[in-house]
Order: C-alpha cells, then structure tokens, then sequence
C-alpha cells in the first residue's frame, strides 16, 4: 500500500498487512496506521550509522520462509550515565505475513518470533519486577533456558516499518535466555505488558541473504556475492 | 541513506588529536586511543573521554589493522589485550568481520588458540563442563586481569579489570569461563597449528625474545633468582650461628649381657636462652649392641630431657655375599635445651647377639660426647628443599608447556 | 614481577626466618629429646621403645 505522509507528502509504502507503524525515510515522522487513517505520534530518532552489512531491503530465507527487512529499532543500554552496548532489531515480514525480528548484537544474530506464552514463572517475575540473576534457569514454553541478562533497554532510534512506534528514549525491561543448543528466548517488559520471544542464533551465511548493504573495505564473502 | 556503504568512521581523539578509526561502528562500545592510550566512550557519537591517559604505548606483535585469513575468513585485528592470571600472562587478539562478528586470538606462552564466543550453554556437571556431546574438564579457577589495552572492543574495557575465569579442556579445544558480578560468559577456544598466525597476518619471526619472550622460562628464572638469594640468606644465618663445642666427654666399658652400668657426665652448662646439645656415642661393637638411655637433667630445678640410642653392628656372608648392617656411632639430638647446669645420666647395657654369625667380644667401649649449638644439619637441608620448590615447579611447568628460552613464539 | 614470584619470595623470607630463629633458640625438629618438638626417649630396660635386639638382615 502506497499513500503520502501526513507531514510532508513524500510517499510511503507499507509493506507489510498488519503492522501499524512507519516511520517516514524522507521527515522521519511516525506514522500510526489504524484502517485507512493515518495520524503522526512524533518525529523518530535517526540510527546512528553502524558497520552491519543488512539494511532495510535485505531478504533471506530461513527454515524454509523467505523474509524481507522492513524496520529497525537500535537499542542501547546503560550502567548509570554510561552505555554500555548497543544492538540493532531488524523486523523481518515473513512472506506469509508474519513478523520475526532479527537482532544484532556484539556481532551475532539471533532470528526470533514472538509467541502467545502464559503460565511460565519468568512471566510473572517479570511482570512483577522480581530480581532475575544471569545464570538462573527459566522455563519458557516448554523450553529450558539460562537467563544470559536483565536489564533495561532505551530506544535510540527507529526506521521503517514496525508493530509499535519506538520513539528515542523508550524503555523497556529486557530478559535475555539462552539453552545449551543455540537456542534462545527473551522476555520483555513495556509498561504494563510482558511479551515473550523465541528464536535462535543464526549465521548470516546461512539465512541465503541478499541485497546486503555495501561494507567500504571489505569485499562481500562468497554467500552474499550476486 | 539506503544505498550508502558501512564505513569505518574516522574520529580524532579529544586527548591527544591523534587519529582514531572506528572499524566496528556500532558495535564497538570503547577505544583505547593508539597514541596516548586514553579510554574513549565510542557509544557516543561525538568520541568522549572516559580516562585519560599519556601511557606510551606497547605495540601489538600483530599491528591494529591488520588482515589475515583465519578458518576461511578474513579478519580484521581491532583490539588488543595484555591479561595476566595468576601464574600465566597471554595476550589477546580482537578480530572482527562485518559478515562472521569477532573472534579472540589468544598468544599464551608460544601458542595460538582461535576463539569464539558461545552462543549456547556448556552445561556444568561437577568440574566437567558438557558441550555438543563432548566433555571438558575444568580447572581451578583464576582471576584473570587487564594489564593493558589498546584498541577498540565491543564492551566496557579498562585495565585493571579482574574477572574470576575458569578453563575447560578436552584435546585441542578448550572452553573458558569468565564471571564478572553480573553474567558469566563462554568462549570456545581450538588451538592453531604452529605457523598459522604467522601465514595469516604476514608476520616475520622476530629475531631474538622480544616482548612476547616465554613467560614460563622467565618465570623459572625469576623463581631461581629468589631461591638463589634466600640460599644465600640460609648461609649467612648458619655461618653465624653459634659455633658448636664439644663440652664433656667420658668412657664406658661394658661387658656383653653384663648388668647395666649408669654414668654421670657433666656439667653441661648452657648459657644461651636456649641451645641444642647433642649426645654422640662411639663404640666397636661386632656383632653386638649396645641400649644406650641418656636423661640430661638440671642440677638444681632437676627438669629432665630424655632420650635412647642404640649403638649396633652386624655382619656375616649368606647366599648374597657378604653383609652387614648397623650404627656404631648414634647421635642424639635434644632440642631447645633451656639455660642451665645440667647433668647428663647416661644409662648403658652391651648385648651380644647369639646368631649362628654370633662372634665374641671381651668388652665394649662406649665413649660419650656432649656437643653443645650443633645439629642444625637437618634443618639447613629441609630449608633449602623448601627453597627448591618455586624453582622446582617452574622448571616442571616449563617443562610441561615445552617450551624453552630459544622457543619463545611459535610462528 | 607477576603475584606468585612475590608469594613465592614471601615464602623464602619466612624459611629463612624460621630458619633462624630455630638456630638461634637451637630448636630442630628432628630432635629427639629436649624442649618443644623433642620426643622424649625411654629411660627404663626390658622396654627400650627403640632397643635393639639383633640385625635385621635375612
């Protein structure tokens, strides 16, 4: 779906059927999406430039389903005054209209999807704010995981599409977990409302990306050539 | 903006102007400026000053910037640690490619290890960590510090930095452990073949031992050092220590299976704080022995100080040859003797021994020494094996890294 | 000088003045009679605790 940015008027396309935000390219408003109307909730923060070789565009395939890179939201988080790390979500639209999201961290990627979790203890202690140690097991979806860290994330910025609007400065309370088999999970806490993810690590190499972003310096590997 | 290509960002530092290029941007949370050393905060965008430095700089045997091709993939080396643990110092590698992340390049004692960080979870089974079905053992654990950085990393780095580590091995590959107070994290480690990094990175073998010289022959030397000096120490102190005196001697005689005869030998005056007084008995016995009690007592408080010898000498021919056994000159050592006039009761008996070797003798003769600030023999040489032990268990983790002075880095 | 050198140097210093003080008080620990460590020796026949009684040889 194609239409013009309340804002500016530069054209914006939706690619996705279900996801209600986007962030103009051209003035960087963002735009929620509610039926054919469309209402701007604020101006989102440009994502610092990064060295990641994905951008906006980039398909792949994973387990078999191809996907496309519509959005990102660039998190960071701190001790005290100081951050201390940064990491990148890319939204992946699934061809069957599904989202996952593929997050870069400290040089890995990690593909998860969100799922409908209820019962697990973690929830709830998230959800009530319990202290949560890395190192503790948690059980989620009949999954066995470690917890690796908890901590709060703020947004940095955003791009593209999205399920919900990330302007600069946003906090949320994230768990992450991983098992012993390159299997992991997280558990995220926004206001009042805790969602669960789960996923895996995944190499680039296998994920048949293409249209991967220019890197000055480094001509691209074998995999990604074409 | 979609179509520009990932740069490396080229910043200078707030400290020193010197030129700082940032390789992983994004993902590099901290540089250590390669000209002053200072510690630059790279999650901001503008580079601020953490900590300042004016540190010159030791360079990296492999230099910042460098490429080489490791597992099939090219890398970049961005960062570069100095750590030391508690008996062993490496050096760290971080090398970093936009498709595959980073991998560690570990320099400890002549070897490479490439590592990677682990995605998933060994799971602990008492000191064995398990991982994709293969078992590691553990060590004990250590801490592992920061004694030097330069160059930019994906965390929060500074020297000084200490965390409990603990390695896990089986074969060529091993798992390390470190734990800071918020999260443990894992790093899978496969040991090189002698010659890849060299290959890879271009590298000459340096002539003579630069600064990556073997630390375990280095330590061995040092260790030897400190044992050489409180050898010295153990000389001095017995050179001055006070000079032993023969201070009473008498003569027994005693018929084999006669009755026991008792002898007063005295006075052994010890006029120290305290002193070691040794009771040396000489004889001729054939075949014979000799029970020998002594009690050194003090004249006028009548404290005692007991103690027996056996004077003894066998001999005969079997089968074997020849053969003889026996003492026939025991020592008795007592200890501390405190100040005082004391007497020395010597109780004597002679035994013949009735084998089928038995020989005969008309009498024994059993001359009493008293030897007063002597016997520290004993001590000296517990004390220099005491010394030997530094010495002794570099040599053997020398001897187990095999590596030696001229075999300083394996190219 | 890394942290076991400088253990294993304080280890030398305390032998040494162990050492020490042992000649000075004549202290030895494989003394076998005297003051403090010293094992008293028996003083009565028909029970010497390290009496003799013949050779060992077989």
């Amino acid at each position: 779906m194609t239409t013009l940015c309340p804002n500016c008027g530069a054209e914006i396309t939706f690619r996705s059927i279900g996801l209600s935000v986007i962030v103009c390219d051209f003035c960087r408003s963002t735009i929620l999406r509610s039926g054919d109307v469309l209402s701007i909730m604020g101006t989102a923060a440009t994502v610092p430039d990064t060295i990641s070789p994905l951008q906006i565009g980039t398909t792949g395939v994973h387990n078999g389903a191809s996907f496309e890179l519509i959005g990102r939201v660039r998190w960071s988080w701190s001790e005290g005054e100081q951050i201390m790390g940064g990491w990148t979500e890319w939204l992946a639209l699934f061809a069957d209209g599904s989202h996952g999201w593929l997050a870069e961290a400290m040089g890995r990627y990690m593909l998860t999807r969100r799922i409908d979790a209820v019962g697990d203890p973690i929830l709830k202690a998230v959800a009530w704010g319990e202290p949560l140690t890395p190192g503790d097991g948690a059980d989620l979806a009949g999954s066995s995981y470690a917890i690796t860290d908890a901590r709060p994330a703020t947004v940095v910025g955003s791009d593209g599409e999205l399920p919900f609007a990330a302007p600069k400065g946003e906090t949320v309370f994230s768990v992450d977990m991983i098992d012993g088999a390159g299997g992991c999970a997280s558990v995220q806490k926004h206001g009042d409302n805790v969602s669960a993810y789960v996923g895996r690590y995944v190499a680039l190499s296998d994920l048949q990306l293409r249209n991967l972003r220019k890197i000055e310096g480094w001509p691209p590997p074998a995999w990604a050539a074409a | 903006m979609k179509d520009d290509p990932g740069a490396p960002r080229a910043l200078t530092c707030p400290n020193c102007g010197a030129p700082i290029i940032v390789r992983a941007a994004g993902l590099t949370v901290s540089v250590i400026c390669g000209n002053c050393g200072s510690t630059l905060d790279a999650a901001d965008p503008v580079l601020t000053l953490i900590e300042r430095s004016n540190a010159a700089l030791a360079r990296p045997l492999i230099p910042l910037g460098s490429r080489g091709s490791l597992d099939g993939i090219e890398w970049e080396v961005v960062g570069y640690l100095e750590r030391s643990g508690d008996d062993v110092e490496w050096e760290e590698y971080l090398l970093f490619n936009p498709w595959s992340g980073y991998r560690f390049l570990i320099h400890v004692e002549g070897n490479w290890r490439l590592g990677q960080a682990l995605d998933r979870l060994p799971r602990l089974d008492g000191g064995t960590a398990l991982l994709d079905g293969d078992a590691y053992r553990g060590s004990d654990p250590y801490n592992a510090r920061v004694d030097f950085v330069v160059g930019e990393f994906y965390w929060r780095v500074s020297v000084g930095e200490t965390v409990a580590a603990t390695d896990y091995s089986a074969g060529g590959t091993s798992l390390s452990r470190e734990d800071n107070a918020q999260e443990s994290s894992w790093t899978q480690l496969k040991d090189l073949p002698p010659g890849t990094v060299g290959k890879a990175f271009g590298l000459t073998p340096p002539l003579g031992a630069g600064k990556t010289a073997n630390t375990a022959w280095r330590d061995f030397v040092h260790s030897l050092i400190i044992a050489a000096i409180g050898f010295a120490a153990l000389l001095v102190v017995l050179v001055a220590a006070p000079a032993s005196q023969l201070i009473a001697q008498d003569t027994l005689l005693l018929e084999p299976e006669g009755p026991a005869i008792t002898r007063v030998i005295g006075p052994v005056e010890i006029q120290r704080r305290s002193s070691a007084v040794e009771v040396r008995a000489t004889t001729e016995v054939e075949n014979a022995w000799v029970d020998l009690g002594y009690a050194l007592v003090e004249r006028r408080t009548q404290q005692r100080f007991e103690a027996s010898a056996t004077a003894e000498y066998y001999s005969g021919s079997d089968a074997d040859g020849n053969w003889s056994e026996g003492d026939k000159r025991p020592a008795s050592l007592f200890a501390s003797i405190p100040r005082g006039s004391y007497d020395l009761v010597v109780e004597a008996r002679a035994k013949q021994w009735g084998g089928s070797f038995g020989g005969s003798q008309p009498s024994v003769a059993v001359t009493i020494g008293i030897v007063r600030d002597t016997g520290f023999g004993g001590l000296f040489l517990f004390a220099a094996i005491m010394l030997a032990i530094g010495p002794a268990w570099r040599a053997w983790r020398l001897y187990s890294s095999g590596a030696g002075p001229d075999r300083d880095t394996t190219w | 000088m890394k942290f076991t050198n400088i253990l294993f140097a304080l280890w030398c210093l305390a032998v040494v003045a162990l050492f020490a003080l042992a000649v000075d008080r004549g202290y030895s620990p494989f003394a076998q009679g005297g003051g403090p460590g010293g094992r008293g020796g028996f003083f009565f026949f028909g029970g010497f605790g390290g009496g003799s009684s013949g050779p060992r040889h077989k």
